[in-house]
């Protein structure tokens, strides 16, 4: 069994210098979309009798042997695997699902947070003949899939995944940015145009909105301008949605990042920070200006 | 019977249902096998691939949708030989196939996760034409030639167009914030 390419961001890598550029293959990446049906050309001659045969003679094998269950062998139900990969550290200080206000918590709580973050990872392997091993925090196996099975179970998770981000903000119609984030918080500008520290997880978007309002209504000529800073290296895409559309993004790498959104046509606006990186960042400081 | 009918008979372990796929889809599941495990796959090899294919069919016959009985037989007969391929030690080569990323924070890495949301963002922003272009190459190794020839296009309209995707991925990677070097 080889545990190598799904490990957790980060840990044990070498230094950028030393990195070499990871090889990617697009044909690969196919792996992870749902087929299409495509009309093409078919082979002649094809063996349909014998394929025939070959099922029947499969169907029979498994119908004598009911306790194999084919190929594919579940350990749990999907729901309880699920639950269980999402499934976060004991002794926590809140349940971690990559976001959390920390205005008022102490440094140790804050601490702790960021380490139950960090745990917050389950993994996964395969082995050599594809099959997909699940594993919780302590290594035990949730979920055993096929190969081909893993590939659906995968999919169908990313589409619920991003189907629970879109649903989880009325603001803005989050199928319009050019990647779907993790996690969607929105997050109030309070009168004097700041908002509350927080924590983010890898791929968390926090979508800011003023008090009470649905979005910002700005005019052509606005400039708006966000600042905001993180405790560790990371990096921060700012982004401009009008009218629940996105609009524009920006990326910016440093500990105190700032966005400035020159307004182009009146209308209702909503700003967005999305973090990236592999533990789990604290916000503080966030200024939002309209001049 | 018809498609769906054929796919609730299975459902209900009718193995007449399973028949009538395996005769209306037994050449395309056959042709998809041979265009990636090419030539150098003994026809039996072939002959009993496929049979795996229609049995994972037979096997996961609930999960699969009214309607999306090729699809699912599609993916499943590319996987499939795909797999064979990878065990026998064996690569399919495709041109303009590999992608080389470089983090450019050491803290992050091109995750299977990230694979996936990538492709699949880029492919919803495909038009039609080059969404199919792209799958027919990339997914079911189609050779540029039989893409033209049964798109009834040119081949270097077919040339343009993985151009025109591939150019499309590479920006949403690199907007992700990774270095995608040629």
């Amino acid at each position: 069994m080889k545990i190598d390419k799904f490990h957790r961001m980060g840990r044990g890598k070498p230094s950028p210098q030393e990195a070499p550029p990871l090889k990617v293959n697009i044909s690969d990446m196919m792996d992870h979309v749902e087929g299409v049906p495509i009309q093409m050309e078919e082979g002649e001659n094809v063996p349909i009798q014998g394929i025939q045969r070959a099922v029947r003679a499969k169907i029979r094998e498994q119908a004598a042997q009911p306790a194999a269950g084919g190929r594919l062998a579940r350990a749990w139900p999907a729901a309880a695997a699920a639950a269980l990969l999402c499934a976060t550290a004991a002794a926590a200080v809140i349940q971690w699902n990559g976001f959390a206000f920390t205005q008022g918590m102490s440094r140790e709580e804050r601490a702790a947070l960021v380490a139950q973050g960090e745990t917050a990872v389950a993994s996964q392997c395969e082995d050599e003949a594809g099959t997909v091993y699940y594993l919780d925090q302590e290594g035990r196996e949730t979920l055993v899939l096929a190969q081909e099975d893993a590939a659906d179970y995968e999919a169908g998770k990313q589409r619920t995944a991003e189907q629970a981000v879109a649903d989880s903000t009325g603001l803005v119609d989050a199928y319009t940015m050019p990647l779907m984030p993790n996690l969607i918080q929105e997050v109030e500008v309070d009168g004097e145009g700041r908002f509350a520290q927080c924590a983010l997880g890898n791929g968390s978007m926090i979508l800011l909105h003023p008090q009470g309002q649905e979005g910002f209504a700005l005019k052509a000529g606005d400039r708006v301008t966000l600042e905001v800073s993180a405790q560790e290296p990371c990096i921060l895409t700012f982004g401009a949605f009008r009218s629940g559309a996105f609009l524009e993004e920006q990326t910016a790498r440093a500990q105190r990042h700032s966005f400035t959104f020159a307004v182009q046509e009146e209308g209702l606006y909503c700003f967005s920070i999305e973090y990236m990186s592999a533990g789990v960042g604290l916000l503080t400081g966030g200024v939002l200006e309209v001049n | 019977m018809n498609e769906d009918e054929a796919l609730g008979r299975i459902k209900g372990r009718d193995e007449e249902g399973l028949v009538w796929l395996i005769q209306r889809y037994a050449a395309y599941v056959h042709t998809i096998i041979r265009n990636i495990a090419g030539k150098a796959m003994p026809e039996t090899d072939a002959e009993q691939l496929s049979a795996d294919v229609f049995f994972t069919l037979w096997v996961n016959a609930k999960r699969v949708a009214p309607g999306k009985v090729k699809a699912y037989l599609g993916g499943v007969a590319r996987n499939k030989a795909k797999e064979r391929l990878r065990k026998t030690g064996r690569e399919i080569f495709l041109q303009d196939d590999a992608l080389l990323i470089a983090p450019e924070n050491s803290e992050r890495s091109f995750e299977e996760r990230d694979q996936a949301r990538y492709i699949r963002r880029a492919i919803l922003t495909m038009a039609p034409t080059q969404r199919e272009i792209f799958f027919r190459y990339y997914y079911f190794y189609q050779p540029v030639g039989t893409i033209a020839r049964e798109m009834d296009i040119s081949p270097a309209a077919v040339k343009t167009q993985l151009h025109c995707g591939r150019k499309k991925l590479k920006e949403l990677i690199i907007k992700g914030g990774y270095t995608v070097e040629d």
